[in-house]
């Protein structure tokens, strides 16, 4: 019916055509509805992502400072370290200097109390005594210079197949061993190619510490050799001693550290530079009361058998050292 | 026949008492000096069994005194007594090295020793 009705202008849709302009009014609703949320989707992803990016950086913002400061604390290390082996080498070159300087000295005492003595050939019991200390005395300086001197002199090492039982004989023919302390010696030997002397002056050096440190009282030294794995010897040597204070393990090995009245504190950095110019390493495990024990470690492989199948003597030393640790 | 010898080293304390030991030991000290060129003369002029010499001295040293010496003459007996050194001692072809302090003995053994192989 086309009365004129007020709404004239507007076309009077049948209800199909509206019922298709609604569904297509809402399938372009749900497509634009479908095409945000996939812009959503994609949104909240590359949030994500860019979260973990975030993250990411910072983790390795914070690695990058601890690198640093890793670092940092290695250069202040290092710097400590030159000082000190700069002062040292300087005390080195001053000592050699002045036990230098001690020799001509040396002598002469010596060889005037020799004369001196061979022109009184007929003197008393008490005077002859005298002597004796002098010349005691004389040689008792002698020995202080020469080990300042070997300390510092730097003596490259002659390395020849050797029995371990053999260098420890010799020790013991050195040194005077006190009636309440016992030795034990190893059961077992071994041969490996090293300096013989200069391991001797190491062996001395650790029994006669061990013989210290138990002093007046009974007491025993163990000494054993013992394999390990990668052509190693590991010889120990215990003492039934006090110990020795955890605190102090890093100073031991220092040069001129003693906690004696007697020596120049030689003993124990010597040993240590002996070892590493053998190309092995000694450290020292020790409990209060229950005494200390030294542990040396060498390889059983000559050089020529080290070189070619690890690489260098630096490498060999650090692996040692890797294992003893 | 005393095995003449010439002593030389800068510490004069040392020479002295040195030569009194040798000579006490049977050796003949024939001269005596205090650096390595006063060594080379005294060699040249006395033409000693021995030269015992110093290392350390000032001007010239021990090493001197041997190069000269064994120029002048290849086959001159030499002997070293000295306190410890940076010289390669071993290299330097000497008949023997002795350190001080020294056990005199020894010491007059090593001249025996050498001037028997002459």
């Amino acid at each position: 019916m086309s009365e004129k009705s007020p709404h004239f202008f507007m076309r009077e849709f049948s209800n199909d055509e509206l019922a298709k302009l609604l569904v297509t009014k809402v399938d372009q609703l749900k497509k634009e509805k479908n095409q945000t949320q996939g812009l959503n989707e994609r949104l909240e992803q590359h949030l994500s992502e860019l979260e973990e990016t975030t993250c990411k950086l910072e983790e390795t913002q914070e690695e990058l400072q601890k690198e640093r400061d890793n670092l940092e604390a290695q250069v202040k290390l290092k710097t400590k370290q030159l000082l000190k082996a700069e002062k040292l080498t300087a005390i080195g070159e001053l000592s050699a200097r002045i036990a230098h300087d001690m020799r001509n000295p040396l002598s002469i005492i010596k060889n005037t109390s020799e004369i001196i003595k061979s022109n009184h050939k007929n003197i008393d019991k008490k005077n002859k005594e005298l002597w004796l200390r002098h010349e005691r005395a004389v040689y008792r300086i002698s020995h202080q210079v020469d080990d300042v001197l070997d300390f510092v002199k730097d003596n490259p090492i002659k390395k020849k197949p050797t029995e371990i039982s053999t260098v420890l004989d010799d020790t013991l023919d050195r040194i005077e061993i006190p009636d309440k302390i016992k030795i034990n010696l190893p059961k077992n030997d071994s041969v490996i190619p090293c300096d013989s002397e200069k391991l001797e002056v190491v062996f001395v050096n650790l029994i006669m510490n061990a013989i210290q440190a138990i002093g007046n009282k009974k007491g025993e030294v163990f000494i054993s050799i013992a394999d390990e794995p990668g052509d190693i010897l590991l010889i120990s040597i215990k003492d039934s001693g006090p110990g020795i204070p955890k605190k102090l393990f890093p100073k031991i090995f220092d040069p001129l550290f003693t906690t004696r009245q007697i020596g120049t504190g030689l003993g124990l950095p010597s040993c240590k530079n002996i070892i590493e110019k053998h190309g092995g390493c000694i450290d020292v495990v020790s409990h209060k009361g229950k005494g200390a024990t030294f542990l040396i470690r060498l390889s059983k492989k000559t050089e020529w058998e080290q070189i070619s199948k690890i690489g260098d003597k630096e490498k060999l030393t650090n692996y040692i050292s890797a294992i003893g640790k | 026949m005393m095995i003449r010898v010439i002593l030389v080293d800068d510490d004069r304390d040392t020479v002295e008492v040195f030569s009194q030991y040798l000579e006490m030991k049977g050796m003949q000290v024939v001269g005596t000096g205090y650096n390595g060129l006063e060594a080379f003369e005294l060699y040249k002029e006395l033409r000693p069994d021995v030269a015992i010499l110093d290392m350390k001295m000032p001007e010239y040293d021990g090493q001197y005194a041997i190069k000269m010496i064994k120029k002048e003459d290849p086959k001159a007996r030499i002997m070293v007594v000295t306190g410890y050194s940076d010289y390669k001692l071993e290299d330097l072809g000497v008949d023997a090295i002795f350190y001080k302090p020294y056990n005199v003995d020894k010491v007059v053994d090593a001249l025996k020793k050498i001037t028997i192989k002459s």
